[in-house]
């Protein structure tokens, strides 16, 4: 069966999708919106670009209030109902605090961190307002920000009728249509581990959180905003659901919790798969 | 003409060399200027052992230190002079290689394209306007060889790169910027006892002898820039000043230009001599991509062919030949949500950075041995020459600068 597979760079981490029985000139078409919707999402949710209009809300919302475009309005709804149900363990205004401890410079590190969290923010999703109470807030959508552009990328291959694809960000955020052409859904195994590990998805997601011994030494990267720590576990989680925005936000809350919060957040997204590897 | 479309690549300057010194025949070749550059050449030439085409018969510099290291360098073997007349008055003398300072350029090469002696001249040409079109015209009335010192036009990165940008892969050019930053004063040392030696040795920090960035470093820039869009600049501006090194020279330590092309191309351009940091680069920009030869890298606006993870590529087999497996995402290098940034494609894979000066002087003796110039060689060194004088006109007097009509060839 003919193929057309490609790969492209956005959000720091390489994209590449599978579509079986697409003919070269139909998949260079689809290619290119692809590439179109993922750079979107790329500018429009960069704390570093200062063209992107997270960008620009991270410097204005200071003091003042902001309406938000109705995309971002929506992701920050989003943020504030994950907020809620993982009891705060999913917050996204640390990034001041994550971007100091990732240059290990501790200067007026606990002022800054006082300061930042959901609650130090006013958010009115009637008028689409928002304001931080702290000049050293910022919003940080990396942690979903792929979920975003997967869940766009599927919506348009569905609506230029595409019944089978894979689709893979950096191997940690995975989204699918269909099943393999050749049997029932896509059938994946994470690394080279033991059980619970072979999964199979059809129609919807896994993203992938965590840190996996290689030999080298990796350097933790997702912040615990109630603890107040970098979390360094040598563990993979991985979630299955139907929406790769959702299982970006679980598998990355649940990486961070503890067993008591694991277990209260297991209970509370049961719609959910959660696998998990311990490397220790 | 434009260089590049009859240009050698090394690899046929390789093959023509055997060729052209099969008989035993090499190129004799006199050396007017031994200073560090000059000897750096010697160096280079004495490099070749295999099919050396050049036969180094004479030396000369008239500044004593100079004389005897290249009497040194030759192991007293060859005839060695102060005056650079000397040389040209030699038998059997192919080819002189100058590589004096600046001012020095003009006289010296006019005398030996009408004694019907080749020239390979170090950049940039002349110190003044009107001594390059006076070199120019030598060069033209003599039917002789003049290749000016420009060694990317024959560094193998260069001429793909250049083959990448004439073939479309760049899509239209839109920009080039291009800069060359040091961190040194050029200051030589002066004997102690000479004191009256301090322009001699340090004529590249005076207005009289040398125009300082622009005719040591820019010109090699401008050269690459109007390689790629094929054309001369049609107007400059600039400005310039000294801002750090505040030691009685007469050299800008710092310019900045903007050269226009009939297309409406600028090729933005600095230099400095304070600060190291970014080194030096031509960053060529079109539409569809970006080249930077200096580093060997070529950066597509949609970079293609990227590599895919293993299990996917089996994956995509597996689909082709209809087979139904499990997909091992991950694996034992597998680091998730590992940053990955487009790194470019290197324009040669696994360049062997080739000595590209040497290149050039193997090219020379071979155009030499074969008594014609390669096509185009002088006319890039010309405009070259040319525009960073005119930069520097631009920067001195506050105005847009033109070509003016005396100066086209």
């Amino acid at each position: 069966m003919k193929v057309y597979s490609n790969a492209f760079f956005a959000m720091n981490t390489r994209f590449v999708f599978v579509l079986p029985n697409i003919n070269e000139s139909k998949g260079e078409e689809l290619y290119e919106q692809i590439k179109i919707i993922a750079d979107k999402w790329e500018r429009r949710l960069s704390r570093f670009d200062s063209k992107a209009d997270l960008f620009r809300l991270n410097n204005t919302a200071h003091g003042y209030r902001v309406t938000v475009p109705i995309y971002l309005a929506e992701l920050i709804n989003l943020c504030e109902d994950y907020w809620k149900k993982t009891e705060g363990l999913f917050d996204p205004t640390y990034a001041s605090v994550y971007d100091l401890l990732k240059k290990n410079e501790n200067q007026n590190i606990e002022l800054i961190r006082s300061q930042c969290g959901w609650d130090q923010l006013e958010w009115n999703k009637v008028t689409n307002t928002i304001r931080f109470n702290s000049e050293y807030m910022q919003l940080d959508f990396g942690s979903f920000g792929k979920g975003v552009a997967l869940k766009q990328v599927v919506q348009y291959l569905k609506s230029e009728g595409i019944e089978s694809a894979f689709l893979s960000f950096g191997e940690s955020s995975i989204a699918t249509i269909g099943s393999h052409p050749f049997g029932k859904g896509w059938p994946i195994l994470i690394s080279e581990s033991s059980l619970d590990s072979k999964l199979s998805l059809c129609d919807d997601c896994i993203s992938i959180s965590g840190m996996q011994e290689n030999g080298e030494n990796l350097q933790a990267h997702i912040y615990h905003p109630v603890k107040r720590e970098m979390v360094s576990r040598r563990e993979i989680v991985a979630v299955q659901c139907d929406c790769p925005i959702t299982a970006e936000i679980i598998s990355t809350t649940i990486y961070m919790a503890d067993l008591a919060e694991r277990n209260r957040l297991i209970e509370k997204f049961q719609r959910v798969k959660i696998l998990l590897k311990n490397q220790q | 003409m434009a260089a590049g479309a009859l240009l050698m690549m090394p690899g046929t300057i390789i093959n023509t060399l055997a060729q052209a010194t099969k008989s035993g025949q090499k190129a004799k070749v006199g050396f007017i200027g031994v200073g560090s550059r000059g000897r750096q050449l010697m160096r280079l030439i004495q490099a070749v052992k295999t099919n050396n085409p050049f036969e180094i018969v004479a030396v000369c510099d008239n500044y004593e230190p100079n004389y005897q290291q290249a009497i040194k360098m030759t192991d007293g073997k060859v005839k060695a002079f102060y005056d650079y007349r000397k040389v040209l008055e030699l038998k059997d003398l192919d080819a002189v290689i100058v590589a004096t300072p600046l001012h020095q350029h003009a006289h010296i090469v006019i005398d030996a394209l009408d004694a019907g002696i080749h020239v390979l001249c170090e950049k940039s040409m002349a110190r003044t306007l009107e001594d390059t079109k006076k070199m120019a015209d030598a060069f033209y009335r003599s039917g002789k060889i003049l290749h000016i010192g420009h060694q990317r036009l024959f560094d193998p990165v260069y001429q793909k790169g250049m083959k990448m940008v004439h073939n479309g892969e760049l899509g239209k050019i839109t920009q080039i910027r291009a800069y060359w930053h040091r961190n040194n004063d050029w200051r030589r040392k002066v004997p102690a006892e000479h004191p009256e030696l301090e322009r001699q040795i340090n004529w590249r920090l005076y207005d009289e002898y040398s125009c300082g960035l622009m005719t040591e470093l820019a010109c090699h820039q401008i050269q690459v820039a109007n390689w790629a869009l094929q054309a001369e600049p049609v107007s400059v501006r600039g400005v310039g000043g000294i801002n750090y090194w505040k030691d009685g020279r007469e050299v800008y330590d710092n310019v900045a230009l903007i050269y226009s092309y009939a297309d409406g191309t600028q090729l933005i351009y600095d230099s400095m001599s304070s600060n190291r940091h970014y080194g030096l680069q031509e960053q060529i920009m079109g539409d569809k991509g970006t080249l930077e030869m200096e580093t060997n890298r070529f950066y597509s606006e949609h970079p293609k062919n990227i590599e895919k993870p293993k299990g996917i590529l089996q994956m995509i087999t597996d689909i082709e030949k209809g087979i139904f497996d499990v997909v091992p995402i991950g694996g034992a290098s597998w680091i998730p949500e590992t940053k990955m940034k487009y790194k470019g494609e290197a324009i040669i894979p696994d360049n062997r950075k080739l000595q590209n000066t040497q290149e050039q002087l193997l090219a020379f003796a071979v155009a030499v041995l074969e008594d014609k110039p390669i096509p185009g060689i002088f006319e890039q060194g010309y405009h070259a020459s040319v525009w960073s004088l005119l930069g520097q006109q631009a920067m001195e007097t506050g105005e847009t600068v033109f070509l003016p009509n005396q100066l086209k060839l």
